[in-house]
């Protein structure tokens, strides 16, 4: 008795294993096969005048599909580690989207594991598509020979927003007349900065990205990149972390935090939209904030330094719309990231969003998006920035290189660090994932 | 019972036929079936939640996972061998080992020394009992993060040590000082429930007892030791059994409090896991470390109940 009972009760377990399983996969592969289906979209804006223009391009994609195409759900997950961590668990779940929004930072990733579907065959072929029109440099990431594995709808120059008043409080030059002067460097910045701090106990400038001096050590490429540094070599398989621009770049972003006291250290909040700090770095979003901010303030291009060339000081983000290729319908995936980033609905995302269209990229159509800015501000950071702005470095395993470097840069950020052993100690961690 | 009824009527022994055949459903049978049908909704609960993902976790820690792709294939015992390889595990089941010892060594002490201080018939006793279990009744996210300020270089702990002329550290940016907050805030949230069981163990140690040892000459502290803390000692080893088994799974106070830094200083194996799973997309690896959780769980709960005999009044005889 004893034995059929625990007979019956593994039976049980294993029917309810099996259909929880069966549950899990859901996988159906026979695409459209069935009549129309249903596509799943993720992103990360939960702005609902956002989410109404991809509902409304999702509505018409579904009006031209209708025999292959029932709806489009658009599902919101916050930005950020969080996204990554939920579109991850869905794929590996067995429950992937079809199509969703990815920020440079993971492209590799997925291209490396072959987790996105291949572009090419839908927009290339497709006269009607344009697809010439896609900046060349803007789509270097998500491109390789002929594939093309997302379309980037978002393309965010970054640059230096600055308090008018305090720098007139201090009888400084603003950047933008130091800018017109060709005085504009980081050299100069920092000098401005420590006036200013010295003067008015505020912080001088600080890089928002990297105000946690978290993860995102990328955005230190920001000042690397003037001075030559990269964190590695072309073909992404040494570490140059430690090399002389580097160095240079971080010397004086170290002595702006521990010796001029400008910087704020490891930990203090400021807030330049709250009236804390002189200059902040960060992308041209922070516009909007400002729209009713109580000081007078300014946006210029990041600062050039000994290495930058033609003048070209912009660093971009990029956000693409890609195809998973673990989706239910790989197919229509690609049909839906086509149909939403043609001209037509490039036109539509640019109120939001910087595209990477060349018709879209001028101070007219930026302008509609950017109320806030005038037409120097956006011919001198958007329209230069998008055409001639170079990625902050991404690399596959991203993930684990982020960390790495993070503890790495740990011992940077003491005051008494010496900065080329500290970089040193970078490439000891990020150098071995590197070549892998 | 109706239908009981009918079953017995129909037995056979007063027919003289063919006996009649007995039918399945007998009433143990029904017992049985009633039995099954309301175990079976937290049966298939326990099954979805608890074997499953078990189950499912072994098998993870067997493959190589890409959580990018959703593919994955058989690596044997690799993800095993990494186990050995990996440098930073050391690391971080050292900071695990302090963590763990250092919140109990706090934790038990703390509650029971509240507990105690609690455990008075004065005016006003129960506004202190729900003081200190407050805590407890705060959600982790809210608890960590209005603690994160108060922890900053310039917040409100730096700020009243500054009152007494002392520079206070960066506390969540130094390893020491990092480890020490993880540790003292994960304490102080999770002190209240602790402490209501240690009232209630000391609420049900006989009066009579710690009266008899008065009579005898013991002086306060003497009784406490040799006769409330014998008698409250089951209640001691379930705290510190429990206390154990939950900081081998603190997670979401690491993860907002400190990220695991500085390096490898504050990362707990949980939120290891957790970064190799869903930071790196490497579920194989997370599988493995996580078998390496559940097996430092089990011996560590098996060393404490064995060690019952010695340490738990009456437990020997």
């Amino acid at each position: 008795m004893r034995t059929t009972r625990w007979t019956r009760t593994a039976a049980a377990a294993a029917a309810a294993a099996l259909t929880l399983t069966a549950c899990s996969g859901g996988d159906d592969e026979t695409g459209t096969s069935e009549g129309p289906v249903e596509l799943r979209m993720v992103t990360w804006t939960p702005n609902e005048a956002h989410l109404a223009i991809l509902n409304e391009i999702a509505d018409e994609f579904v009006a031209a599909h209708p025999d292959e195409v029932s709806s489009v759900a658009i599902e919101t997950t916050p930005a950020g580690e969080n996204y990554r961590t939920v579109v991850t668990t869905q794929i590996s779940g067995g429950d992937a989207p079809d199509v969703g929004w990815l920020s440079e930072v993971d492209a590799l990733d997925f291209i490396d594991l072959d987790g996105l579907v291949d572009l090419g065959p839908t927009v290339r072929d497709d006269e009607a598509y344009a697809f010439d029109d896609l900046t060349p440099s803007a789509m270097e990431l998500w491109s390789d020979g002929d594939a093309v594995y997302g379309i980037p709808f978002s393309t965010s120059p970054a640059g230096v927003f600055y308090n008018a008043d305090m720098f007139a409080a201090a009888g400084l030059p603003t950047p933008d007349q130091m800018l017109a002067d060709g005085t504009w460097t980081w050299e100069n910045l920092a000098v401005a900065a420590k006036a200013i701090s010295d003067s008015q106990q505020v912080a001088g400038f600080y890089i928002a990205p990297y105000l946690n001096f978290d993860q995102n050590w990328q955005f230190l490429s920001h000042v690397t990149y003037a001075y030559g540094g990269a964190p590695w070599n072309e073909d992404g398989t040494e570490c140059t972390f430690d090399d002389a621009g580097n160095v240079d770049a971080l010397t004086l972003l170290h002595d702006m935090i521990y010796t001029d006291g400008s910087y704020p250290t490891p930990g203090e909040v400021v807030d330049f939209a709250a009236g804390n700090a002189a200059m902040v770095d960060t992308f041209i979003s922070m516009a909007n904030t400002l729209e009713s901010a109580p000081f007078q303030w300014g946006l210029v291009p990041l600062p050039s330094g000994p290495e930058t060339s033609d003048g070209q000081t912009a660093v971009i983000g990029q956000s693409a719309v890609v195809a998973f290729a673990e989706g239910d319908h790989p197919d229509l995936a690609a049909e839906f990231v086509a149909f939403m980033t043609n001209e037509e609905n490039s036109r539509k995302l640019s109120e939001f969003f910087p595209s990477i269209r060349t018709p879209l990229i001028d101070v007219d159509t930026l302008a509609a998006a950017n109320p806030v800015l005038t037409p120097e501000q956006l011919q001198s950071v958007v329209v230069d920035g998008i055409t001639h702005g170079r990625l902050a470095p991404t690399h596959a395993g991203m993930g684990d290189i982020q960390t790495e470097g993070r503890i790495g840069l740990e011992s940077l950020w003491q005051p008494d660090a010496d900065v080329q052993t500290a970089l040193t100690g970078v490439c000891d961690r990020i150098g071995p994932l590197l070549a892998e | 019972m109706t239908q009981l009824t009918d079953v017995r009527a129909a037995a056979p022994g007063g027919s003289s036929g063919p006996p009649a055949r007995k039918p399945w459903l007998t009433q143990p049978r029904r017992e049985l079936i009633a039995g099954y049908l309301f175990t079976s909704p937290q049966v298939i609960g326990y099954f979805a939640v608890v074997v499953v993902p078990m189950v499912a976790l072994f098998w993870y820690s067997f493959q190589e996972f890409s959580a990018l792709s959703g593919r994955s294939e058989f690596a044997g015992t690799e993800n095993y061998q990494r186990l050995l390889d990996d440098p930073n595990l050391p690391t971080v089941l050292r900071s695990t080992g302090i963590f763990v010892i250092g919140l109990v060594a706090l934790g038990v002490p703390l509650a029971l020394f509240l507990a105690v201080l609690v455990n008075q018939r004065i005016r006003g006793i129960r506004v202190f009992r729900a003081i200190f279990f407050a805590p407890a009744l705060v959600s982790v996210a809210a608890w960590v993060i209005v603690w994160q300020f108060m922890l900053l270089p310039d917040g409100a702990v730096n700020g009243l040590l500054r009152m007494i002329s002392v520079d206070g550290p960066n506390w969540l940016r130094e390893p020491v000082p990092a480890m020490v907050c993880v540790i003292v805030v994960q304490a102080l949230k999770g002190v209240g429930i602790n402490m209501l069981i240690f009232l209630a163990a000391l609420q049900g140690v006989p009066k009579e007892l710690t009266e008899a040892a008065r009579v005898d000459g013991a002086g306060r502290l003497r009784t406490f030791r040799s006769v409330t803390l014998p008698m409250i000692s089951p209640e001691i080893l379930m705290v510190t059994i429990l206390m154990t088994i939950g900081s081998l799974k603190v997670f979401a106070q690491v993860l907002l409090l400190t990220e695991g830094g500085p390096g490898y200083e504050t990362t707990v194996l949980a939120y290891y896991i957790y970064r190799q799973a869903f930071g790196n997309g490497d579920f194989g690896y997370a599988g493995a470390l996580s078998v390496l959780l559940f097996l430092v769980l089990v011996v560590l709960t098996g060393v404490m109940w064995v060690a019952r005999k010695r340490v738990v009044f009456h437990e020997s005889e």
